[in-house]
């Protein structure tokens, strides 16, 4: 039985995968330039960065090292609620408060009379995440209400936050089923806006002095894999999109700034030709990633915003990072797929 | 096939979900693939394999019927990386081990359902307080992620 276990599969296979990224990443470089700190030579942070990144650890070749496995350890809203208005962060004793609710809500242990919502919400609470309270009342800290600015005129509310769910009558097309139960990986920006099922809050990074990759882990939607090019070349043609989008880095003072375009879709509603995302990677502390975005896109929000994610050191070697490959054990979609044909067939009897 | 199964009723505990649960996510479309009218009880589940895959495990049990036959089932479960960051390993579901086994079938009929309660037959939830407690950064939820006192 025990090689039926994922574990001892799949984990050196995203081990693996690292490193034949690492490896695509370094193609190219130098010898000058793998040893030559392209942080010496650069512009001062601006005044986003942290000041406590002031002397990050470096690598090797001397840029400020963001390499690791990278936790998100603590749960913040994507926007600042009404309660919380005019309050950037919450007290010790409201975290405490927050945290001792959390403890007594069943979650998925919870039964209900009605039928249709215990099947949606099937599996005991178990398998569920529920992190601590983060003392930060939004993870949106431009505009400083912690609210996303409004639309454009002529922009469309986004339909839903996550990239799409599937069409309507669409769980009897492969095509047509939401992203996520079809393995595709996960979309953009890679926030940690379901951290109940830990989707958007673990990832690892490794550098190279031209090249940075990054592995974010989602084992319901396939995980993904970018790279992120730091030698100098531009964006690929406009016309050329991309499921993670084509992303390009520099540094500045201590921090790599990662522009990311030519989005093949957008995010919460953007458009894909105006669409740009600007994160910003510090080292906050010696256990402290700090990764900043800026979302960016004059057809779709009044002025750009701003979130801010810190994420940090896992306890020990039980909370390493997994691999995300799916598709040869999604069962669950064969099972959709079946059950939306036998739901067509009961509707043709009647 | 129906005919032999246990058929029980699903327990509805609409009070502490009223109290305190949040809006269950739609991870999954567990809608479209299981049936609401087929619930199952297996009180007598013995387990034959287990694949803690993605993006969902599987429970495989025989499960012994009132007429004395024994059917192989498939139950859907939760993806395996939140448990393996609990402790939960390859040595703590075994085959052989007795579970009970609260679900509902899939709509194509076929003996799969998905794990709406796993719990072992003392009770207890399956994998509860396995070999830790929890990660750390995790708020520590009495009878799911510890032992209620």
């Amino acid at each position: 039985m025990g090689d039926r276990f994922g574990i001892r599969r799949s984990a050196p296979a995203g081990v693996l995968g690292l490193v034949c990224l690492a490896a695509i990443a370094i193609q190219g470089q130098t010898p000058a330039a793998s040893t030559k700190s392209t942080a010496a030579k650069a512009a001062p942070a601006k005044s986003t960065g942290d000041a406590k990144a002031g002397n990050p650890p470096r690598t090797p070749w001397g840029d400020p090292d963001l390499q690791g496995t990278w936790f998100v350890l603590a749960e913040v809203p994507l926007e600042r609620s009404a309660a919380n208005a005019g309050k950037e962060f919450l007290t010790d004793q409201e975290v405490a408060a927050a945290d001792e609710k959390k403890g007594l809500n069943p979650g998925r242990n919870a039964r209900s009379g009605d039928k249709s919502q215990d099947v949606s919400g099937a599996y005991n609470a178990v398998f569920n995440s529920v992190l601590k309270t983060g003392k930060r009342t939004s993870m949106i800290i431009d505009p400083p209400d912690g609210k996303i600015p409004p639309l454009a005129p002529g922009a469309k509310a986004p339909a839903n936050l996550f990239g799409g769910p599937a069409a309507p009558g669409g769980n009897d097309n492969p095509e047509t089923i939401a992203q996520s139960p079809r393995c595709l990986g996960v979309p953009m920006p890679f926030l940690p806006l379901n951290t109940l099922f830990a989707q958007g809050t673990v990832m690892q990074v490794v550098q190279s002095p031209k090249s940075m990759a990054i592995y974010m882990e989602d084992d319901h939607a396939g995980g993904g894999n970018r790279v992120i090019f730091m030698d100098g070349r531009p964006h690929a043609p406009a016309k050329l999109k991309l499921y993670l989008g084509d992303s390009r880095g520099h540094w500045e003072g201590n921090a790599l700034v990662v522009e990311t375009t030519n989005f093949s879709q957008g995010f919460r509603g953007s458009n894909i030709e105006t669409y740009k995302m600007t994160e910003r990677f510090t080292r906050a502390d010696a256990n402290t990633l700090r990764r900043e975005i800026t979302f960016d896109d004059p057809k779709t929000w009044t002025k750009p915003w701003t979130v801010v994610i810190e994420m940090g050191r896992a306890p020990s070697d039980r909370h390493m990072i997994f691999d995300s490959a799916c598709h040869e054990g999604n069962y669950g979609m064969t099972g959709i797929l079946v059950g939306s044909r036998r739901e067509e067939q009961a509707a043709g009897k009647k | 096939m129906r005919a032999k199964l246990t058929v029980g009723t699903v327990v509805a505990a609409g009070i502490a979900l009223l109290l305190c649960a949040p809006p269950l996510a739609a991870h999954h479309a567990f809608a479209a693939e299981f049936d609401a009218n087929k619930p199952v009880h297996f009180a007598d589940a013995t387990v034959t394999k287990v694949e803690f895959i993605n993006p969902h495990s599987w429970i495989h049990v025989d499960v012994k019927m009132p007429d004395g036959t024994v059917e192989n089932w498939a139950v859907e479960a939760g993806s395996p990386n939140i448990l393996l960051r609990r402790g939960v390993t390859r040595d703590t579901l075994k085959v052989g081990q007795k579970i009970v086994v609260d679900g509902y079938q899939s709509k194509d009929g076929t003996h799969r359902a998905n794990g709406r309660d796993l719990t072992l037959p003392n009770g207890q939830k399956l994998f509860l307080g396995s070999s830790g407690t929890g990660a750390p950064y995790e708020v520590q939820r009495p009878g799911v992620d510890t032992v209620k006192p």
